[in-house]
């Protein structure tokens, strides 16, 4: 079904679904890909959820093992272990977004702002790089930049003696923490930029031209016309990155951890992988896991309707 | 028009090929739960052991006696053998070491693994798979090819907890001990021949096929280097016996400019801080049984009170690296070779690239092995000693996936009859002469670097194709054995010290000074349910926090911890080993 404005008159144009996809089955054939993708990795897991209320047994498999009800939810809500995942998880998640997610805003504006196309161009080749390494090297080149007394930056500071002692970015949880955000940010503010981009590629020319007669400086525009461009967009992203507020990133936490930061590092993917692959415990796990699901699916639904409730498009 | 048909084939194509290839990463259907014990077959309070039915194992079908799937004649050993009429897949683990590893670099398919078809499989019409196993990460490994219920026909490792583990959680099945007799007699034979036979039970039932490890009373294959050149500079004539001795070494090492000469990683996963050397000898027979294994770091102990105390000192004193904690194992022998730290270890063999890389950037450099010394020598002031873990008296262990089919399983046993063959085993240990070896009189030397070669065998000589059988080659005598394990193609010749350092340990071993682990003829729940977190999690931390505090702090901060690691679950495991231990499920400390 179309619909098209003509005026102050709606048009409605229906189309049926036989000749829209005469029309278009190329593009419903490009559209399988995603689909079968979105099935097999998301739906067709879903019935190992089941896990969460069996004592499950990978040998006994599903129709073997004993169902316990909510036994296992029980179990990791008493668990102090879990208790302390799920606090790391929600505080540094918190953080993550406090901090990580307005930074792809500021530097998608200030690339918008660029003139000099090449050097745009390079800048944001640059900046979307830290995305397409892999956790794994970047804790290794963490922990070289940043090492107490080996590390480049400490060794810097101590030769020009700027500092007397190195600082421990990577082994003191409060130093790390501050460490783990920026370097997460660092690695995720480039590749943030692209949308924020695209949508800012949306807003018509004519605007900043009548607000350039109007006498309006680069700052203004930028006020009055691209940030009130993009806010779609932002409210958007920011309601998906809320339902991540429970999620952590296992290749992070690992690469950059070590033991004297880990009463910070612990998060729920620490939680889950030690209990689940490391233990063999797929029960406690699973049911760590859906939770963490189902509250982050709650946030999301909570925050796409108050922002709908703003006057936001919101994203359902 | 034409540009219009080109773009839908192309579309079409384009779609066809990812589609396909999402469905191809689905992989294939794990085993049908017909193969599934389930709750309904499996007998009362027996949850480990698979039901019957159509999964009984081959106990209850006699190799011989199958419905022409079997080899017609399977009763006396090879010769016996005729090929499945059908064919038969038979998959067997294999670890990959990844960089830690000094020989090919694909496990699963080489020039070996091909020989091992073309040799044994094709001969029986049996399909030889290996599988690779993480060799850093062996329990996560066969917990996720468990969980997709697709375990090799048979698990195999060395360390018998493990194996216990599995029992536990009911991924092994039982066998027939007189089906092995029958395909596999050379192999039954090796395991009677060398005592090990009486270890091959778990809960009543023979689980494992062990295989033998020549000198197992001693870990004459884990050598030490250190600088002897080091040594000279300071003027001390002789390997530190004692600790206190250690230190007073280290303190002059660091005066003469060598920083953190003790060096130091972060603690790694089983087998880490081992106390053997830190135990009262002759040991408590219900200490050594409780918690005398390598799998759990025995904190709450004073075994590991005084070697966690030791590396306090070495902490506090700035003899180890500050760093450690965030430093792994390459780390440790990037130092070594770089000529930063005192002393490396490491199993040794013919080929050893840690030391050829050594001598290539320390070339005026002077190594020594260290040699233990026959006489028990206790420290007075921090009761360690120079005992050491004799290795079990059994290599590797072998057990059969609970799915194994009776035909699987019969598979398995021939590949282990033929692998226990002299011909085959000398093959695979020693390759191809004028390739992989040469004879200097009647002793085959291996080609110290066989890199580039087709025929380049796995790590240390194919040990991880052949120690299903044998966890050592042997040529008959010790001093043969350590001449084929000795360095190659280094300045120095470590051969005398190796072998000194053998009857060293022999003689420690005869004199009750050092002891295998307590191995029980059952599994436990607590270290299933509890072993990876105490290992992994909490121990790794504790530890840190005891070699970090400082000296005044380090007793009271002991005690704590250690409580904090029995509620763990520590206590738990203690409690359920001094169990059966008291039932009589447990070796004994020799008299």
């Amino acid at each position: 079904m179309g619909k098209a404005k003509s005026g102050n008159k709606e048009v409605i144009a229906k189309t049926s679904w036989k000749k829209a996809f005469k029309r278009d089955w190329q593009l419903y054939l490009l559209l399988l890909f995603p689909l079968v993708m979105v099935f097999v990795f998301s739906y067709a897991a879903y019935p190992g959820m089941r896990m969460a209320f069996m004592d499950y047994k990978p040998i006994r498999g599903y129709a073997g093992s004993e169902w316990v009800g909510f036994k296992i939810f029980k179990d990791i809500f008493t668990d102090k272990e879990f208790t302390r995942a799920l606090r790391n998880s929600i505080v540094f998640n918190l953080l993550d977004l406090l901090i990580g997610f307005p930074m792809p805003i500021i530097l998608a504006l200030i690339l918008n702002e660029l003139r000099y196309a090449k050097f745009k161009k390079v800048s944001q080749t640059i900046l979307y790089l830290p995305h397409f390494l892999s956790w794994a090297i970047i804790g290794s080149v963490a922990y070289n930049m940043f090492r107490p007394s080996t590390g480049l930056v400490n060794m810097v500071l101590m030769k020009i003696g700027v500092i007397q002692q190195g600082i421990p970015f990577m082994t003191e949880k409060w130093h790390w923490a501050v460490t783990y955000l920026l370097i997460g940010v660092w690695q995720s503010m480039g590749w943030g930029t692209i949308l924020y981009l695209a949508a800012i590629t949306g807003i018509s020319g004519e605007l900043y031209e009548a607000a350039m007669i109007d006498g309006a400086n680069r700052w203004k525009r930028m006020w009055y016309i691209t940030l009130p461009g993009i806010k779609g967009t932002v409210v958007t992203l920011l309601i998906m990155n809320l339902g991540k507020i429970m999620g952590s990133n296992l290749e992070r936490l690992t690469a950059l951890g070590n033991t004297q930061v880990a009463d910070f590092q612990y998060q729920l993917a620490i939680y889950i992988y030690n209990r689940g692959i490391g233990n063999a415990k797929f029960s406690p796990a699973t049911a760590a896991n859906l939770f963490q699901s189902l509250v982050g699916l709650a946030l999301v639904l909570l925050s796409d309707r108050i922002a709908k409730k703003l006057g936001e498009d919101g994203l359902l | 028009m034409k540009k219009k048909t080109l773009q839908r084939a192309a579309a079409l194509v384009m779609t066809g090929a990812m589609v396909m290839g999402v469905m191809t990463g689905c992989g294939s259907e794990p085993a049908t739960n017909d193969n599934t014990p389930s709750n309904e077959s499996t007998p009362a309070g027996g949850d480990t052991t698979p039901a019957g039915g159509d999964t009984t194992p081959a106990d209850s079908e006699p190799a011989s006696g199958g419905e022409g799937e079997t080899p017609a004649n399977a009763a006396a050993g090879m010769e016996g053998w005729t090929a499945f009429e059908s064919p038969v897949t038979l998959q067997i683990p294999v670890y990959d070491r990844g960089d830690n590893g000094n020989g090919c670099s694909d496990v699963v398919n080489n020039y070996w693994t091909n020989w091992v078809q073309e040799n044994f499989g094709a001969k029986y019409n049996i399909n030889v798979q290996y599988i690779a196993i993480n060799r850093s990460d062996v329990m996560t490994d066969y917990t996720l090819l468990a969980t997709g219920q697709d375990l090799p026909t048979v698990l195999m490792e060395y360390d018998y907890d493990k194996l216990a583990t599995w029992q536990s959680e009911g991924y092994l099945q039982p066998y027939d001990m007189e089906q092995l007799k029958t395909v596999a007699p050379t192999f039954y034979q090796n395991m009677v021949d060398n005592g090990i036979d009486i270890y091959t039970q778990l809960d009543g039932e023979d689980y494992l096929a062990l295989g033998q490890r020549p000198y197992g009373n001693t870990n004459y294959t884990w050598i030490t280097w250190y600088r002897q050149d080091w040594l000279d500079e300071v003027g001390v004539d002789h390997y530190p016996a004692t600790s206190a001795e250690r230190l007073e070494l280290f303190q002059k090492l660091v005066d003469a400019g060598h920083e953190y000469p003790a060096g130091g990683t972060k603690v790694a996963g089983a087998g880490a801080d081992q106390n053997y050397g830190w135990r009262t000898y002759p040991q408590d027979e219900v200490t050594w049984a409780t918690t005398g294994d390598y799998q759990i770091p025995a904190l709450s102990t004073e075994a590991q009170k005084r070697l966690l105390k030791f590396e306090n000192e070495l902490y506090n004193r700035g003899f180890k690296n500050p760093e450690y904690y965030t430093r792994d194992g390459g780390e440790a022998i990037a130092d070594f070779i770089n000529g930063k730290t005192f002393e490396w270890s490491g199993y040794t063999s013919s080929t050893l690239d840690t030391l050829a890389s050594f001598y290539e950037l320390n070339p005026d450099a002077k190594l020594s092995v260290v040699v233990a010394s026959s006489d028990f020598v206790q420290d007075d002031e921090w009761g360690s000693n120079n005992s050491f873990r004799p290795t079990n008296v059994f290599g590797a262990m072998t057990a059969f996936a609970y799915d194994a089919t009776p035909e699987e399983v019969q598979a398995a046993m021939m590949y282990m009859e033929w692998m226990s063959q002299e011909d085959v085993l000398f093959t695979m240990q020693w390759g191809l002469e004028g390739v992989n070896f040469n004879y200097d009189g009647d002793t085959p030397v291996n080609v110290a670097d066989q890199s580039g070669m087709d025929e380049q065998q796995g790590h240390n000589n194919n040990v991880d194709y052949w120690m299903i059988v044998t966890a050592s080659k042997t040529l008959g005598s010790i001093e043969k054995d350590i001449a084929a394990i000795t360095p190659q193609g280094l300045p120095q010749n470590f051969y005398e010290d190796i072998l000194a350092n053998y009857y060293g340990q022999n003689d420690l071993y005869n004199k009750n000074y050092a002891n295998s682990d307590c191995n029980f003829a059952t599994s436990f729940q607590a270290v299933t349910d509890y072993g990876n977190i105490l290992k992994e999690e909490l121990y790794p931390r504790y530890r840190d926090q005891l070699t970090m505090c400082t000296p005044e702090e380090f007793d009271a901060l002991y005690d704590q911890l250690s409580q904090e690691y029995l509620n763990a679950g520590y206590q738990e495991v203690i409690d359920q080993r001094l169990e059966a231990y008291n039932a009589g499920l447990s070796t004994k400390l020799p008299k």
